[in-house]
């Protein structure tokens, strides 16, 4: 579901991503760890075609992204849902306009889209926060308001940056449990974290960068 | 989809009242002097001729002509397109007409009779403009027993010109306004744009297209100028009214009259979709 072969990414001469290589299969939850600045994120953007490699192939979702021309980028992102590290919710829109913003782009029409939200809100637990705004949220139904927005259209592929940083272990668990459901569905899932806890014991496969290589 | 745009386009506009009501109200005013320009030029146009009509031509006859050949020149001019109705006047109805504006005694150490005869003609308002006048006035002047042919040639060629004149001067400026106009509306729109520019990057985040990201601008281009639009055409309608109640003068448009305000709104809405095409053109997504 989504291939790396030797991809690297430079800034000013750094290297973020340095020939890295691997693949996760179709209904896999994976998680990608290392320190501070070892690339995590840049990663993941490379994904969503956020940055665009300057060496190696990545294919998502069957998109060959080296091959994908600008008018293209919004249709795979509709394929690949991402719960970023910083959010980016709008402020001044409630609960339900950001989760549904997802369906709205997608053209997906008023009744099946106000249906889907209240059902994606129930799942992550914030049914009765739908009416309100996101900066009278806690940090934790912030983080599953986007959540809910990554996973509303049921993205080919999830992606979850640090979802968890900063939340009380409780908090965390109820986060964890959501990505769990979704994985259960058949969703193929692909968590950048810090935290240990998170995937020791997950059975789950875990790759791990260090200054932008994948250690083996 | 068309309502959900609609609506964004509607939040964000409220979102700003007051400085978009600014925007409106001098988009308004911009609005209201093409409108007032555009209706001057017309109400030029209708007053020069409605004066051309009023002079009316003078032809005079040829000395000697018998009453039955006067007659008969008379009924064939009447008979002229243009020519609403005309009026014999004999060289003894023009003396006494003549005694009575300068009294009999000015007149007393006259022997014969000066005054030829003439035939007085008016005009047919609506089809008239000075050149069909003067082409009209060379053909009269050309006909058997008419000697001379009079009209108020000089004035009307003058309005005629300043008419002219008026209307590329007015042409201009409404040019210049309607330019004026998208101008601000594209800039309102770039701002619109630029303060959302966060919110734009996580709606392409989430996979929206650019025709999504720039449909709610567009209609906030558009509810710019149907806003101030409406706003011109109130202001025209009174303004209109008071003109034609003030001195019982309607001007002649090419359009229905009753029609300038659905118009001023019309072209308020054009020119906001220009604007916003403008600005959206400019910003690279
Ligand atoms: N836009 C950018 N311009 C320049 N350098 C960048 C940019 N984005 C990331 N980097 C650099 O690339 C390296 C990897 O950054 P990245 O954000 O991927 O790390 P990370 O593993 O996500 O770190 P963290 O755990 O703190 O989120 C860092 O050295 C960072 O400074
Ligand atoms: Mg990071």
């Amino acid at each position: 579901m989504i291939a790396f072969d030797t991809v690297t990414k430079t800034y000013d001469g750094n290297k973020a991503i340095a020939g890295v290589s691997f693949e996760i299969q179709k209904g896999e939850m994976a998680f990608l760890t290392g320190p501070s600045g070892s690339g995590k994120t840049t990663l993941l953007r490379l994904v969503y075609r956020e940055e665009v490699a300057d060496q190696g192939r990545i294919v998502v979702a069957g998109w060959d992204l080296n091959k994908l021309d600008s008018t293209s980028i919004p249709f795979l992102r509709r394929n690949v849902g991402v719960v970023f590290q910083d959010f980016k919710l709008l402020p001044d829109r409630t609960v339900r306009d950001n989760v549904e913003l997802t369906l709205r782009i997608q053209g997906i029409a008023d009744d099946e889209a106000r249906e889907r939200v209240t059902s994606t809100l129930r799942l992550v637990g914030l049914r009765h926060k739908t009416d309100a705004y996101p900066p009278h949220l806690s940090g934790g139904e912030q983080q599953r308001v986007v959540i809910a927005r990554a996973i509303i259209g049921n993205p080919a592929v999830l992606l979850a940056d640090e979802p968890t940083g900063n939340l009380d272990p409780d908090t965390a668990k109820g986060i964890m449990d959501v990505f769990r459901t979704v994985h259960s569905r058949g969703g193929t899932i692909l968590i950048a974290t810090h935290d240990p806890n998170l995937y020791e014991h997950s059975g789950c496969r875990i790759f791990r960068l260090q200054e932008g290589k994948l250690l083996a | 989809m068309f309502i959900y745009h609609v609506r964004t386009a509607w939040l964000s506009l409220a979102r700003n009242a007051g400085i978009n009501l600014l925007t409106v109200f001098s988009l308004a005013v911009g609005l209201s002097l093409v409108a007032i320009t555009v209706l001057s030029v017309f109400g030029l146009h209708t007053a020069v001729k409605e004066w051309t009509s009023g002079f009316g031509m003078v032809a005079y006859l040829a000395e000697g002509l018998p009453t039955k050949g006067q007659e008969a020149l008379r009924d064939r001019l009447s008979r002229e397109p243009g020519i609403r109705s005309v009026e014999l006047v004999s060289a003894e109805d023009a003396l006494r007409e003549l005694e009575g504006a300068l009294g009999k005694e000015m007149l007393q150490g006259l022997e014969a009779n000066p005054l030829p005869a003439s035939i007085r003609i008016f005009l047919s308002p609506g089809n008239l403009d000075v050149a069909r006048v003067k082409e009209l006035a060379g053909r009269l002047a050309g006909m058997d027993g008419i000697v001379e042919v009079e009209y108020g040639q000089k004035w009307v060629e003058r309005m005629a010109v300043a008419a002219r004149q008026f209307g590329l001067a007015g042409s201009a400026l409404g040019l210049s306004l309607g330019i004026g106009i998208i101008f601000i509306l594209s800039n309102t729109i770039k701002i619109l744009f630029y303060r959302r520019a966060q919110e734009i990057d996580i709606l392409k985040l989430l996979g929206a297209t650019q025709g999504f990201i720039r449909a709610p601008f567009l209609i906030e281009g558009v509810f710019f100028g149907i806003l101030s639009g409406g706003v011109a055409a109130l202001g025209t309608f009174l303004a209109r009214n008071w003109v034609s109640g003030k001195f019982g003068f309607v001007i002649e448009t090419p359009w229905p009259l009753q029609f300038t305000e659905p118009l001023i709104v019309l072209v308020g809405a054009v020119l906001g979709l220009a604007g916003s095409f403008i600005a959206l053109g400019r910003i690279r997504l």
